[in-house]
């Protein structure tokens, strides 16, 4: 058989999930700290059916060969942490990171870009979701009005009193390689071998970014540029999907020779 | 029997061939630094060479007369560059120009245009692969925030150079062949690199693949009318090769 219909095939697997990558971007283009992804592809091992370079006759060498292709594979899918742009919000829990770092909402173990925070009944800072933040930061009942600095301190001010005080400060966590964090979903990244040890600190210090209060951080798609990467990998299916055809017309009229 | 039908099998099977190069090249259409491969033929014509030694009598007289056949020559990797796409990912380096980024693997150096590079854990820059860019230093290890690199390659972290990325280009073109992986190496070992002179590095782009769909399309549909054509003379052949057997000598 033709190697054409399984090298077609894999073109035709790899913008799949081309495609599947492409789709998720879409579907969180409205997701506040969402880090949209890229799916990387890489050829195959290549046959070598006439090496470069031996000898055709004496004194004469083959000058090119013959090499061929087994087709694609995809290799990485690689978030990009390019900054999305800020919303302005108003509100006092919804924080925003100027720069690099991450919020460290569930206990030192999974990290997140998304600012949108809320109080629990105990009057703690805590994610959407309830997870509460590291160092855990309460907020008296009686507060009524809350800032965040940019260095990440957070002061209220109480009913009756005229001075803020101080109740903790955001600490932030930065990584050597923040494209090798694993994804687990609802904004939370963990920390793997490839994106190395957590670095926590203080923002606006070690190169962390600011904290800015009252903005959110849109997710980082970008409609149009996914648009046109959804035609370009539907057209290169497309066109595997041809030579597919192709080799299948071929099979079909060799199978024709013989009446 | 007829003979003819061994030259018409050869060139059905060269399209084949061809067709199996071009799809390896259609299913990496979107693989970054990927290089085009395009298929050459040559032609055993022995008599036909006779008309210029000897005369057209020796056309007639060569027993190969009836051995016009066409093989499979080669492949040739087309280096022309791809389309530069900007992705605004300091990490993600495109070649303008001649040359290639040097990356150490276990099999020795190797060479690539895929230039969406990475950092490992231990903050070494590295291929999608992990395998380690190479500078003229050595591995590259960045630790810091800002990271640049200008058009010579000079990578600088945080203002400060740190090394220059190692861009090798190759004198003579097919003295590379690929191994995969969008990597290619010498194709012996002979041959050694000279740093890239008329090479500018782009930072924020990558490279994409240099295959060109319409042209794909378009040879794609000649090598199926070629296959087609060569596959009536095979029967055509097989027509009169069966009259002689079953009509010449028919008694009525």
């Amino acid at each position: 058989m033709l190697r054409t219909l399984w090298i077609a095939a894999s073109g035709m697997q790899a913008q799949t999930l081309n495609i599947d990558v492409i789709s998720n971007n879409l579907a969180n283009v409205n997701t506040s700290g969402f880090k949209r992804s890229r799916a990387d592809f890489q050829d195959l091992l290549y046959e070598t059916i006439r090496p470069a370079g031996v000898a055709s006759s004496a004194g004469t060498q083959v000058p090119t060969g013959i090499q061929l292709g087994e087709g694609t594979r995809p290799v990485a899918t690689q978030k990009i942490f390019l900054q999305g742009d800020y919303q302005h919000t108003d509100g006092d829990l919804d924080m925003a990171i100027e720069g690099d770092g991450f919020f460290q909402p569930n206990g030192e173990v999974a990290y997140s870009r998304a600012g949108a925070f809320k109080l629990d009944s105990y009057g703690r800072i805590v994610t959407p979701d309830g997870f509460f933040m590291e160092p855990e930061i309460s907020v008296p009942s009686d507060t009524t009005k809350i800032s965040i600095g940019t260095d990440g301190t957070v002061s209220v001010l109480r009913a009756g009193e005229t001075e803020a005080s101080e109740v903790g400060t955001i600490q932030l966590t930065k990584f050597t390689n923040p494209a090798g964090l694993k994804s687990i979903g609802r904004n939370l990244y963990l920390s793997t071998s490839a994106s190395g040890d957590a670095i926590t600190g203080t923002a606006g210090e070690d190169g962390f970014g600011t904290i800015a209060q009252g903005y959110l951080e849109m997710s980082n798609v970008k409609v149009v540029e996914e648009m046109v990467n959804m035609i370009v990998a539907q057209r290169a299916y497309e066109i595997n999907s041809k030579a597919i055809q192709t080799a299948d017309q071929m099979l079909q009229m060799a199978n024709n020779i013989k009446r | 029997m007829n003979e003819a039908i061994y030259s018409a099998t050869s060139g059905a099977l060269v399209n084949q061939m061809r067709l199996e190069i071009l799809s390896n090249n259609l299913s990496n259409i979107n693989t970054v630094g990927f290089k085009e491969d395009r298929s050459s033929f040559k032609s055993y014509l022995p008599g036909f060479q006779d008309v210029f030694g000897g005369g057209p009598k020796e056309v007639f007289k060569s027993k190969d007369i009836t051995n016009f056949q066409v093989a499979f020559e080669g492949t040739k990797t087309d280096l022309s560059p791809g389309e530069l796409k900007y992705t605004g990912n300091s990490l993600d380096m495109a070649l303008d120009g001649k040359g290639f980024f040097s990356v150490k693997t276990t099999d020795g150096i190797q060479y690539t245009r895929k230039g969406d590079f990475t950092l490992n854990d231990e903050g070494f820059l590295v291929t999608q692969e992990g395998l380690p860019v190479l500078g003229e230093g050595g591995k590259i290890k960045i630790s810091g925030q800002e990271i640049s690199v200008d058009s010579e390659g000079n990578l600088s972290v945080d203002g400060t150079r740190l090394d220059a990325l190692k861009i090798v280009d190759f004198p003579k073109p097919n003295s590379l062949r690929k191994v995969g992986n969008t990597l290619f190496v010498p194709v012996n070992h002979t041959i050694t690199g000279n740093r890239a002179k008329d090479v500018k590095v782009q930072e924020g782009f990558i490279e994409l693949s240099n295959v060109n769909a319409i042209r794909l399309m378009t040879e794609m549909i000649e090598l199926l009318r070629g296959y087609e054509s060569y596959q009536k003379v095979i029967r055509s052949i097989d027509s009169v090769t069966s009259t002689a057997i079953n009509e010449v000598g028919k008694v009525e």
